[in-house]
């Protein structure tokens, strides 16, 4: 009897996310397990063929076979191997963010099972399925958002929102898109399919004036939780937008994908550096600086919706680095400071170098600053617009400038003298330092050499030319 | 129902009967009452109250058998966010999210009743109805006034307990929905695990929140 892959992956992370609850006591045995299962998941994903089989307790195990339940589906395939590669890309973001302050003893093994979640979203090409495992999450991720602390419940209140919204209108699209099948010629049911999901997948792209989910959970969460949560939950998103276009392609027909994206990116990523200008505190500034970050994506993507990703798949890739590196950062500040306010956080260059540059680069990068890792992807992308739409190319420009100001306004808080009580504040542990200075070398080489990109984005490219998804 | 013989045969004759359109009018009725007046009492009242009056409108359209797990669906989560609610002594202690009390009708009451008649004029004059597919269309006005008070709800408040019943609201919307559009067994048990599931994390946050609020209070005095 043949094992499917994604059998084993969904069963380890469910299991060991039941198996470490109990023993969530023990901090550095959760946290290894999460960063070693998260690794073994990312190297059998790189390295190991969809179609060589090999064995796992006396069971054969090959990696494309799929595995059935009900009228679902799910399996590798070349096409959503990468995304589930993101996926577990993210798990190791989070899981070894752990390190820098402890967001809990309960997200390790809720994170798991969120993963696994997300990895069964990202290997069907089911959207209903998509849609309820997006909601499922939403409703595990209130556990590990408020982690028990006795403070404001409105962020996590706040996740439940648009997937529990955005679940019906994606399963009655989903229903129209069945009619459709039967009646070809009913032009109404395909509008209102295109309506009706289009709208669902709106709501959980959250743009502006959508944002207001994101923009509390990066505030008030702890940071790595906030960046696990942000990255993978996007990743899926933008699974189900491909997923739904590609299935449905008559949706192109019936809305200006295109334009309907534009005219919500830029109201985003303005309304981000608006935020990013006006913040006084630094989860602010990176929540801010987050959403203008991804009002640019939305807008790359609408350059080629919904069929070219090209420009899309780059941004998303500067964007993690720079959302996972300011994650540690934040998470390192918090490890000593209670409040993260412009005066908590005055004269601290001088005792947390690393610290305080990785929250300077990851935030920088958000804004696509020179030297940092989204810094190609954003310059190709403004090269672009210049030559086809000038103004957009302008908001761009002028988005950056507003998330830069507000950076250089912490930069200055940072650099100010240090108040005696200051003098007191423990510099970073040698290993958080190591890890720090290894992210901000990251994305500062990846700026320098955006070519080692590119074959992790031709191959994205690649598969979304492949147009349907094959499972 | 066959395997409850009689019985069966009576309740199921009943559920019918009170799910039409004056079950329609009670159930519209009732998600009023409870989003003017959020007492714990009559949340969870409310809630097992219109979990049945919800089964008898959907045994219209499905099984009566569906219809009946969907009855102690709403049960479920009514017991978890009662036993959350009576932890944490919900509303009992005049606390700033659950101020209301009878009588009289605090602002807060009247604010949002003020709301609600607003929304109701809009929608009866207007006749705004959701354009449904054909087979939930007659369903339509008590499922676009169910979406609009669960709405309503959700921008007046960010409060766990009532953030909770109006998303309850919104699925249950749905779910209503969904039946009546085929039989789907597999949507059907996908729905009741989701609100199971938005069932547990609301009681947790009923419990955090008021845990929080009990040590601000110790703080202030």
């Amino acid at each position: 009897m043949i094992i499917p892959g994604v059998s084993v992956f969904l069963g380890a992370c469910i299991l060991l996310g039941l198996l470490m609850y109990p023993l969530r006591r023990w901090a550095r045995l959760s946290w290894g397990v999460g960063v070693a299962s998260s690794a073994l998941l990312i190297w059998t994903l790189s390295r190991w063929p969809l179609d060589r089989a090999f064995v796992l307790g006396g069971r054969t195990v090959l990696l494309n076979a799929p595995l059935e339940f009900a009228d679902y589906r799910w399996a590798l395939s070349p096409a959503n191997r990468p995304v589930v590669l993101v996926v577990a890309w993210v798990m190791l973001m989070g899981f070894a963010g752990v390190w820098f302050h402890s967001p809990g003893r309960t997200f390790v093994p809720l994170g798991l099972v969120i993963a696994a979640l997300w990895i069964s979203g990202v290997t069907t090409a089911a959207v209903s399925w998509v849609t309820a495992a997006l909601a499922l999450v939403a409703c595990l991720s209130v556990f590990i958002v408020q982690a028990g602390r006795p403070e404001s419940t409105r962020p996590a209140v706040r996740q439940l929102w648009w997937p529990l919204v955005a679940l019906p209108l994606l399963w009655l699209g989903g229903w129209y898109a069945d009619e459709i099948a039967l009646n070809p010629e009913n032009m109404a049911y395909m509008r209102q399919a295109s309506v009706v999901a289009g709208l669902g997948l709106l709501l959980l792209l959250a743009p502006v004036p959508f944002h207001v989910p994101t923009v509390t959970l990066l505030e008030n969460a702890p940071p790595v939780v906030g960046a696990f949560l942000l990255l993978g939950g996007q990743t899926v998103v933008l699974y189900l937008v491909w997923l739904q276009t590609s299935l449905a392609p008559w949706m192109g027909e019936q809305l200006d994908i295109s334009l309907y994206l534009a005219a919500v990116a830029i109201p985003t990523l303005l309304w981000g550096a608006a935020g990013a200008v006006t913040a006084r505190r630094v989860r602010s500034l990176w929540a801010y600086s987050a959403l203008h970050d991804w009002g640019v994506l939305l807008l790359g993507l609408s350059l080629g919706a919904p069929f070219d990703w090209a420009t899309a798949s780059s941004l998303l890739i500067g964007r993690m680095i720079s959302v996972a590196l300011s994650a540690y950062g934040i998470a390192s500040l918090l490890a000593w400071a209670r409040e993260d306010d412009w005066q908590a956080v005055q004269g601290l260059m001088h005792r947390r170098l690393w610290t305080t540059l990785a929250v300077m680069v990851g935030g920088l990068g958000l804004a696509g600053f020179p030297l940092t890792a989204s810094f190609g992807p954003r310059w190709i992308l403004v090269q672009t617009l210049l030559g086809t739409k000038t103004s957009w190319a302008l908001w761009i420009v002028l988005g950056q400038i507003g998330v830069t100001i507000g950076y250089l306004r912490l930069l200055y808080a940072l650099l100010s003298p240090a108040s005696p009580r200051r003098w007191m504040v423990p510099r970073e542990r040698w290993s958080t330092a190591l890890l720090l200075s290894l992210g901000v070398a990251a994305s500062g080489l990846l700026a320098l050499a955006p070519q080692w990109m590119d074959g992790a984005i031709q191959t994205v490219i690649g598969i979304m030319l492949q147009g349907r998804p094959s499972f | 129902m066959e395997w409850l013989g009689e019985a069966g045969g009576v309740a199921q004759r009943w559920l019918i009967a009170l799910g039409g359109v004056e079950g329609a009018i009670a159930l519209a009725l009732l998600l009023s009452v409870m989003m003017v007046a959020p007492g714990r009492r009559m949340l969870m009242a409310g809630i097992v109250l219109q979990s049945l009056l919800l089964a008898a409108v959907a045994a219209r359209y499905s099984p009566v058998g569906w219809a009946a797990i969907r009855l102690l669906t709403g049960i479920c989560v009514a017991a978890m966010w009662w036993l959350s609610a009576l932890m944490v002594r919900w509303g009992d202690r005049g606390l700033p999210w659950a101020s209301w009390r009878w009588p009289p009708l605090s602002a807060r009451a009247l604010l949002r009743l003020t709301l609600l008649s607003f929304a109701a004029f809009i929608l009866l004059v207007a006749r705004l109805w959701l354009p449904l597919p054909d087979g939930a269309a007659p369903l339509s006005p008590l499922v676009t006034w169910m979406l609009a008070v669960a709405l309503l709800s959700l921008a007046l408040t960010d409060e766990p307990l009532l953030a909770g019943v109006a998303l309850l609201w919104g699925l249950e919307a749905f779910h209503l929905v969904w039946s009546a559009l085929g039989y789907d067994a597999l949507g059907e048990g996908m729905l009741g695990i989701l609100k199971l599931a938005l069932g547990v994390a609301i009681a947790y946050l009923i419990i955090v929140s008021g845990v929080r609020w009990r040590r601000l209070r110790e703080v202030e005095q």
